[in-house]
């Protein structure tokens, strides 16, 4: 059974998460989680509702699934990202990018412009983006991020 | 509310490389706004689209 703290419960999950995403593609369920942590599952939902609460992770407020693990969404987005045979759903351009600048490594991101439509490639290489002079276009102000994140 | 704003490609990459290169790690934590305010600046988002009042 797990020992730790609400904090060293918080890192653990945080960790988990990330990792079922990194191998898996898509998050965890909260009983996948307590199962490999050997914690109970009401104390790992409490510590995604924390995690959640501290915007670290994204979590339906129905059911209590994770829809986000920035940068990677569960679900199907305008951003695909490609790192050699496996691939991710980013929740914006910025967490596009954030996916090879967090595995350090190359990668192939496909965006479809949202205001003409128009599909878009961008390659990072050897700690570089290839600029082809797109512009990022933010909508949201940073002090409102987080008032509707999904919008974001 | 102010209409958005633009950065470039390169800006966003940078972004990216700063705000997410440390988050596999144990150790990692939030950003405090202090933080996360110098390091717009840093990259020259110093408008007031980019201040924050709360926790990002």
């Amino acid at each position: 059974m797990f020992t730790g703290d609400a904090g060293q419960l918080d890192r653990t999950v945080r960790l988990y998460v990330y990792g079922h995403f990194l191998e898996h593609g898509g998050p965890p369920e909260a009983g996948q989680i307590a199962e490999a942590l050997h914690a109970t599952k009401s104390a790992v939902r409490a510590s995604l509702h924390r995690l959640a609460s501290d915007h670290i992770l994204v979590i339906s407020p129905e059911s209590g699934a994770i829809l986000m693990a920035m940068p990677f969404s569960a679900s199907p987005t305008a951003f695909e990202v490609r790192v050699a045979e496996s691939s991710w759903w980013a929740n914006c351009a910025w967490d596009a990018l954030g996916i090879p600048a967090m595995l350090n490594c190359d990668a192939r991101i496909r965006a479809s412009c949202p205001d003409c439509g128009e599909e878009l490639s961008i390659e990072v290489e050897d700690g570089t983006v290839k600029d082809n002079g797109e512009i990022i276009h933010f909508a949201v102000p940073a002090a409102h991020w987080w008032d509707d994140i999904f919008f974001t | 509310m102010l209409r958005g704003a633009t950065v470039t490609l390169e800006t966003v990459w940078r972004m990216a490389q700063v705000w997410y290169h440390d988050r596999l790690r144990p150790e990692w934590r939030r950003k405090t706004p202090e933080e996360v305010g110098a390091f717009f600046a840093e990259l020259g988002l110093s408008s007031d689209f980019w201040k924050l009042t709360r926790k990002t």
